[in-house]
């Protein structure tokens, strides 16, 4: 059986994939839209959403660099590459032993005098997922609050997509 | 024994709609009927749509009701209404996971929710519940979109607040 957390997190990459390639069709202009209330512009929030990703799956395993930096505007073709490397990341998470909920990650903090994050395991996977959903619900209301298409991003889409959801007559 | 990965989840989820749904009750009237362009709704109504939404998910997962007559969003739904069916929702979660971890690979062939000529849709039960959770986030975002945007107040939903109350997320004792 494949875990039902691998299923979820296969399902954030995918939406947002199918996101990032929707927002290809976007001028340079409608990039930098944003409305109150949202993280940001759409491309800042497409960066914010890949980059924490990355910063998530850090805390396993090493993720090839250069990882995504959000301190500048970056291209979407360099958001997809790096969302690449989330997609076999989320991958390697799951693949061979059984993945530990319970373990305890000591996490160093951006503040080299403040002490350790001691984070269950569970935690991060948990936020992996509620984030994305999070984020891209912001760039779903900038879009739709200018007037423009919004892709269908939910389980019910993907899970046509992957033949896991099916109308019978 | 190690609690499921996605039953954290879930009980995360359910956790954030609580905490929103509280945040919610200090609001005035007319500012429960607030909403932005690009949102479902407005927040009354997408705290409704998220909790009636969970009940669906369970009841499919389930294959019962979790009462009769069910939870629908047919009416003006207050925010009492909401707490009292979220608690359904909280010991629907419990209940899908008693065993442990569930068959998420089982074949769902129909939902009591269903009415006379809707169409029927089989799922694999790993798709309802990466639903629950997805769509959760989706529309809670949107009411934090709308109090933002209103110059509100917005509560941290995030599991890192939830994970500190839990101690599944600490400082350690000792300085580096």
């Amino acid at each position: 059986m494949t875990p039902p957390m691998l299923r979820q997190l296969r399902h954030d990459v995918w939406a947002t994939e199918q996101l990032l390639e929707r927002c290809r069709t976007l001028s340079e202009r409608q990039l930098e839209l944003t409305v109150p209330g949202t993280y940001g512009t759409i491309r800042r929030t497409l960066e914010h959403i890949v980059g924490a990703d990355q910063r998530y799956l850090s805390r396993f395993m090493t993720i090839p660099e250069p990882m995504l930096r959000e301190d500048h505007d970056v291209a979407l073709d360099e958001i997809a590459t790096q969302l690449g490397k989330v997609k076999d990341g989320v991958e390697k998470l799951f693949a061979g032993t059984e993945f530990d909920p319970d373990r305890v990650i000591r996490d160093p903090r951006r503040k080299p005098t403040d002490p350790p994050l001691l984070i269950t395991a569970w935690v991060l996977v948990t936020q992996f997922a509620h984030h994305g959903s999070d984020h891209r619900a912001h760039i779903g209301t900038i879009l739709g609050a200018h007037g423009l298409d919004t892709p269908e991003i939910d389980v019910w889409a993907y899970g046509n997509a992957n033949d896991a959801v099916k109308e019978t007559t | 024994m190690t609690t499921p990965p996605m039953l954290r989840q879930l009980r995360h989820d359910v956790w954030a709609t609580e905490r929103l749904v509280a945040h919610c009750r200090q609001l005035s009237t007319a500012q429960l009927e607030l909403t932005v362009p690009g949102t479902y709704g407005t927040i009354r109504r997408t705290l409704a749509h998220i909790v009636t939404s969970d009940e669906g998910y369970l009841t499919r997962l389930l294959g019962a009701l979790l009462h009769d007559p069910p939870f629908r969003l047919d009416h003006e739904v207050t925010l009492d209404e909401a707490a009292a069916h979220l608690a359904h929702v909280k010991d629907g979660v419990e209940r899908l996971f008693g065993g442990g971890e569930l068959d998420a690979d089982r074949l769902l062939r129909d939902t009591p929710l269903r009415r006379p000529g809707d169409p029927r849709f089989e799922m694999n039960a790993w798709a309802p519940l990466t639903q629950f959770v997805h769509h959760g986030s989706d529309h809670r975002a949107q009411i934090e979109t709308i109090l933002g945007a209103n110059g509100l107040t917005t509560p941290d939903l995030q599991v890192w607040p939830y994970a500190m109350e839990l101690g599944a997320s600490r400082e350690a004792k000792e300085t580096r």
